[in-house]
């Protein structure tokens, strides 16, 4: 037996009605909201903005690299410009920026809830996350730290930089994250409309679960080591002091055991945005969605067991770096299958080349030299030549880089529509695409080729026969922040000059895409129809809107089927 | 805003559930470096200082007992005998503020032991574990004060009673918690 | 990536190899053989999912009006397929890797072993025999183990020519060993970020050819080198207290001329303890910089201090080289008398000389006896008479000549005995003086009897 679709659900937004951004207007009605959108919003313009502040600090060293000797400051400003930059962009821009950022916005709405499960808490990490942000920018303005991101002890306990307020920034960043978590586990869990059974949601919700699950379990693990560390560097005493019979090395366990998850809270949601964009702009249903969906949570457990990578060179025992080793290569196996699952999906479609599939295709062929680099780093014969080099610094830029950068990029042009009702030109989202590519991979090819040679990382001062690919380097980093200056002024300009967009531009089937653009206060008037989310035979497209709409034909099979 | 009672509920178990998973892995790094440093000195304790004070079974005689009497609340919330309800919280609040005192106590004891030598891991990694247990339980207390509160003014029956499925379910975890580390601290 | 092999050869390196850095251990090429492994198969793997993807990309491009071509949404068997493949090869360069590992982290057990100390910012090795240096020598083609210890922070030894890289860790040693194919001089980087001087951690390992390191070992740390080593120290603790503290010309002189590990080395030191190894090391590494720079003596400087008529003599001869060094180490020796010796015991450098390097023992005699030559007893300040008639006093200008000419003045009853060789070019000149100072002691002269 079969109902037919309410009218409701397929019917044009007339677009005049109040939406999340106009329904409430004042500063107050942004500060005390409980609206997710709006939280997602707010995420969204703090972690550009850091990630504006991490670029600077990244042009700067790249200026910096430009001769073998000083170029433009010295090596004390030096060693706090790349500490900055990697702790601002790793704490306040890409841990939070998929999954807090834009999580945040789309997750309850593409499974079809009104809000997250508990919407104080999630202003409460929104808060949390500001909170730690200025800690981060007191210890930046009380003249920075240099101790690199990684805080290692026992430098970290000994250099009179500002490490203290560095640290309890990212302690409490750590708690932003964890409420997030707890929130999209709760919410997947609990606020699941009729229909939306767990192989009915959209693979970004399966990636952003997953995430949660690193997030909740590993962050604890970093709060008591930067305790300890800042309990260490105040009273002078602590676990990590040889001295006392501690183990500076113990640090680094402690470190890694949350920071290796937390490059899989990053590289997840970016592969779940990957599975979203890939299927409708294949105009194809995805391939092998079971697998994609148990390798997001497969990677999620394994990245727990694979810590010891990182430490290969730093005494801990060959029988320890052996397993470590092996267990490395283990999360090579559902990263795999998820690309070739992609290109499985792409196969026998009608591949729509527009601005988010372009972020997409620049993902797929940088995560596929940083995956495939990997290997040499997770291999213990090569990763103790090519460990602390420029290797290890271009791998992370194009897994971190290449992927969830992309990723967001890619993530931000879909959705931008969806967040704020705009259509941006077109080729100007291409053109800023094709530019960060083409600057990525200028700025971080020749740093494979630099730490194979032997350069290592963090270096102020670099023999001669690498100043070549430095300055490579150097340019490509320009050409890199021209194409987000490309991308910045492509989305503000859609905001003043921009059409309005339809509810469904792209022909998407998640039910994001069933709200009008931008969506209303609560989402959904009554809990939406839920379809398979990857099905693109139940829209049509109509030309005098430029959207698509499901067809009024399409009926709905009583066990949630759609016929 | 998710306004359906039993809806949330259920949220908020879950909720509790996933943060009691994380503070199980924040006590379970704090005890494997506890672990670390003892396994990894000469002598524990170091020479000339005592082992821990026997009191620490005091303060673990005291959880227990508030472990008993936070649930004969629960019951109570369960049962609508709102009697039982107000004196197994009220009694919860006193044993807990108890514990405080007698881990400070503890600490003193440790604190006097070590006196001439600050600077060393027995105590630290001693203070470490239970001053981080400690936080939890005032951290506790607080939600405990409102609850108990609220129980006053006659907020909770049969049918409603999260809050004290919350703070029981919380206050179980902190007991647990401290046996493990009372344990591990005295053997 | 494997295009990149042959298109920018101007990147490539002086040897024409593109990816890894000139290869001189025998854990090189096993860890470069395991590299191109992996290159290849990243590379293949990397080609495909690029050709796919643009193949896809133009092949199923949208075009107006063409509809999806139906394709069912998955298939078991290919997904089976795809995790297998990849379990495979990730398990075949595990195990690939791991072997090579295996061979480069257990060390063979007759090493030889060289202690190396990492500190801010320097590298410091000390040799078997007690001589510290700033650079590492090793024997070409012998198993070397390094034993690393790190006095203030996580430093990492890292040895690119040789694949090498550990940490070195405050509180534990840590050993890597390796056993060198190619004599010549490789860069040694600081791997671990330390700290403002973190990129000046540098320096050079030097392999030698067979024979050469135990020559250099010998010449660095001879008994003749008027450089400072351990063993000289008498009071290192005055020593040092003098440079962190003394107020007088010569000591504020070297306080300013330490280097900035140095400088940190000595302020790290509380001004009263024993001073440690390695602080004496480092001591030991700055005074020689001190050394082996110009000369020391300022008229100004030197105001309050008693020159030694020892000083004063060599001062007139305007030395260079070892005898500059000297100068300057008899100098440092007036105006500190106490905390270390004045410079290497000649007599006892010339007796090592006579019994081992330069092999006189087994031509002249000590106790009288004419063997192949004559006998150095009582040899010095003697009048001679020589082959051709001649009466010659045996001086410092004799011995001189008889080391470099041996044949020019030859004493009479010797001409057809006289089978020695030149030693011009074997011995140098402080060798020489070192066996006219062991030839004009008590022992030899027999003025003690």
């Amino acid at each position: 037996m079969t109902t037919s679709l309410p009218v409701e659900h397929g019917a044009e937004p007339t677009g005049t009605e109040d939406n999340y951004l106009t329904c409430d207007r004042g500063i107050k009605s942004w500060i005390f909201t409980l609206d997710h959108k709006r939280i997602g919003v707010m995420y969204l313009i703090f972690t550009m903005g850091s990630f504006l502040l991490g670029g600077v600090f990244a042009l700067l060293l790249r200026t910096e690299l430009l001769t073998p000797q000083k170029t433009i400051m010295d090596a004390d400003t030096y060693n706090q410009m790349f500490t900055l930059h990697g702790a601002v962009m790793v704490f306040l821009f890409i841990i939070p920026g998929i999954p807090a950022a834009m999580g945040n916005f789309v997750l309850p709405i593409m499974l079809g809830a009104k809000d997250m499960a508990f919407p104080r808490l999630n202003l409460a990490s929104l808060y949390l996350y500001v909170l730690g942000a200025v800690f981060a920018v007191l210890a930046i303005a009380m003249g920075g730290v240099d101790t690199g991101w990684t805080f290692y002890t026992p430098y970290s306990t000994e250099t009179n930089t500002a490490v203290i307020p560095m640290t309890i920034g990212a302690f409490i960043l750590g708690f932003s994250s964890v409420f997030t978590g707890i929130n999209f586990i709760v919410t997947v869990q609990k606020l699941r409309p009729k229909g939306m059974t767990w192989f009915k949601m959209p693979l970004m919700l399966w990636s952003l679960y997953a995430t949660a699950i690193i997030q909740i379990l590993a962050t604890p693990v970093l709060g008591i080591t930067l305790l300890l560390l800042i309990i260490e560097r105040a009273l002078g005493v602590g676990i990590f002091d040889p001295a006392l019979g501690g183990d500076p090395v113990l640090y680094q366990h402690f470190f890694w055991f949350y920071s290796h998850p937390a490059v899989y809270i990053m590289i997840l949601p970016a592969m779940g945005i990957i599975s979203e964009i890939i299927s409708p702009f294949s105009r194809k249903h995805i391939f092998g969605y079971t697998f994609i969906a148990f390798s997001s949570i497969a990677i999620a457990l394994l990245s727990f067991l694979v810590w010891g990578h990182h430490m290969f060179t730093s005494t801990q025992s060959p029988l320890a770096s052996t397993i470590f080793s092996a267990l490395t290569f283990s999360v090579a196996i559902p990263s795999a299958v998820k690309v070739f699952n992609w290109l499985a999906t792409m196969f026998r479609g009608r591949l729509v080349l527009k601005t988010p599939m372009l972020w997409v295709l620049g993902f797929i062929f940088l995560f596929g030299i940083g995956g495939l680099t990997g290997l040499f780093l997770g291999a213990l014969a090569t990763d103790i030549h090519v460990h602390d080099t420029y290797f290890v610094v271009a791998h992370f830029h194009y897994t971190m880089f290449g992927g969830p950068v992309m990723a967001m990029m890619g993530g931000l042009f879909y959705w931008w529509p969806k967040f704020f009702g705009r259509m941006y030109k077109e080729n100007w989202g291409r053109l800023s695409a094709l530019l960060v590519f083409t600057g990525f991979n200028l700025t971080f090819f020749p740093q494979f080729i630099m730490g194979i040679r032997g350069m290592p990382r963090r270096y102020f001062n670099y023999p001669e026969k690498f100043e070549i690919f430095h300055q490579l380097s150097t340019i490509g980093s320009y050409v890199l922040a021209f194409g987000f200056l490309v991308v910045f002024f492509t989305l503000v300009h859609s905001l003043f000059r921009g059409k309005k967009a339809p509810a469904n531009p792209w022909g998407s089937a998640t039910l994001e895409w069933r709200c009008p653009s931008p969506p209303p206060h609560e989402n959904f008037i009554e809990p939406p129809l839920v379809t398979d989310p990857y099905d693109f035979s139940i829209l049509e497209y109509d030309e005098a809107s430029d959207c698509y709409h499901l067809k009024p034909s399409a009926k709905l099979a009583e066990d949630g089927e759609v016929a | 805003m998710m306004s359906e009672e039993t809806g949330t509920r259920d949220f908020s178990i879950l909720g509790l559930k996933l943060f009691l998973a994380g503070l199980t892995m924040l006590f379970g790094a704090g005890l494997v470096g506890y672990l670390i440093v003892r396994l990894g000195a000469e002598q524990w304790p170091p020479a000339g200082i005592p082992p821990v004070p026997w009191t620490l079974w005091i303060s673990t005689a005291v959880m227990i007992l508030s472990s008993v009497t936070i649930h004969g609340a629960l019951d109570g919330a369960r049962e609508g005998n709102q009697r039982a309800l107000k004196s197994g919280l009220i009694l919860t609040m006193l044993l807990g503020l108890t514990f405080l005192v007698s881990q400070v106590m503890n600490g003193a004891a440790i604190l006097q032991a070590v006196l001439s030598d600050m600077k060393e891991l027995y105590s630290f990694t001693f203070f470490m574990l239970t001053t981080l247990h400690a936080v939890h339980v005032i951290g506790g207390l607080i939600p405990l004060g409102i609850v108990t509160r609220k129980a006053f003014a006659g907020a909770y029956d049969e049918k409603n009673h999260t809050g004290v499925r919350l703070i029981t379910w919380y206050w179980h975890y902190l007991d647990a918690v401290w046996i493990v580390l009372c344990i591990v601290l005295t053997i | 990536m494997a295009n990149d092999m042959t298109g920018i050869s101007m990147l490539a390196q002086s040897d024409g190899r593109f990816w890894m850095p000139d290869a001189a251990s025998t854990s090189a090429a096993e860890v470069d053989w395991v590299f191109s492994f992996i290159f290849w198969i990243s590379a293949f793997f990397f080609a495909l999912i690029v050709f796919l993807m643009l193949f896809f990309v133009i092949r199923y491009r949208w075009r107006k009006g063409q509809e999806t071509k139906a394709m069912p949404n998955s298939n078991l068997t290919i997904e089976i397929i795809w995790t297998a493949i990849p379990f495979l090869v990730v398990a075949t360069i595990f195990w690939v890797a791991f072997r090579a590992y295996m061979k480069l982290t257990v060390p063979p057990s007759n090493a030889y072993e060289i202690q190396v100390v990492g500190q801010k910012w320097k590298w410091l090795f000390e040799y078997p025999n007690g001589w510290v240096d700033d650079r590492l020598h090793v024997p070409g083609d012998r198993a070397i183990l390094l034993t690393m210890r790190s006095e203030d922070i996580i430093h990492s030894m890292f040895i690119p020519a040789f694949r090498l890289k550990m940490d070195v860790v405050p509180g534990r040693y840590s050993k890597i060993w390796f056993k060198a194919t190619k004599n010549g001089t490789f860069d040694i980087y600081c791997a671990e970020y330390c700290g403002t001087g973190h990129s000046d951690m540098t320096t050079q390992i030097v392999v030698h050819a067979p024979g050469g390191y135990e020559r250099w070992l010998r010449e660095a740390s001879s008994l003749l080198s008027p450089t400072l080593r351990i063993q000289d120290l008498t009071d290192a603790a005055a020593l040092a207290r003098k440079i962190k503290s003394g107020t007088d010309p010569v000591s504020e002189f070297i306080r300013t001329s330490l280097t900035d590990a140095g400088t940190a080395g000595i302020n790290a030191w509380n001004g009263s303890s024993e001073p440690n190894d390695a602080l004496k090391a480092l001591l030991i590494s700055e005074i020689n910089t001190i050394l082996k720079g110009a000369s020391i003596y300022d008229p100004e400087r030197f105001a309050s201090v008693t020159v030694a008529a020892e000083t004063a003599a060599l001062m007139e001869k305007n030395p260079e080289g070892e005898d500059q060094v000297q100068l300057n180490r008899f100098l440092l020796s007036d105006a500190m008398p106490d905390f270390f010796t004045r410079g290497p015991d000649m007599v006892e450098a010339g007796r090592y000389i006579y019994e081992r390097k330069g092999g006189c023992a087994s031509c002249h005699t000590l106790d009288g006896n004419a063997n192949v030559g004559p006998s150095f007893l009582g040899i010095y300040g003697r009048s001679r008479d020589l082959e051709g008639g001649e009466t010659i006093t045996v001086d410092e200008n004799y011995i001189r000549q008889s080391i470099i000419e041996p044949q020019a003045k030859v004493v009479l009853g010797y001409k057809d005995r006289s089978v020695m060789p030149t030693y011009k070019g074997r011995l140098s000149d402080r060798e020489i003086g070192a066996i006219i100072s062991f030839m004009k002691s008590a022992e030899v002269t027999g003025n003690e009897k």
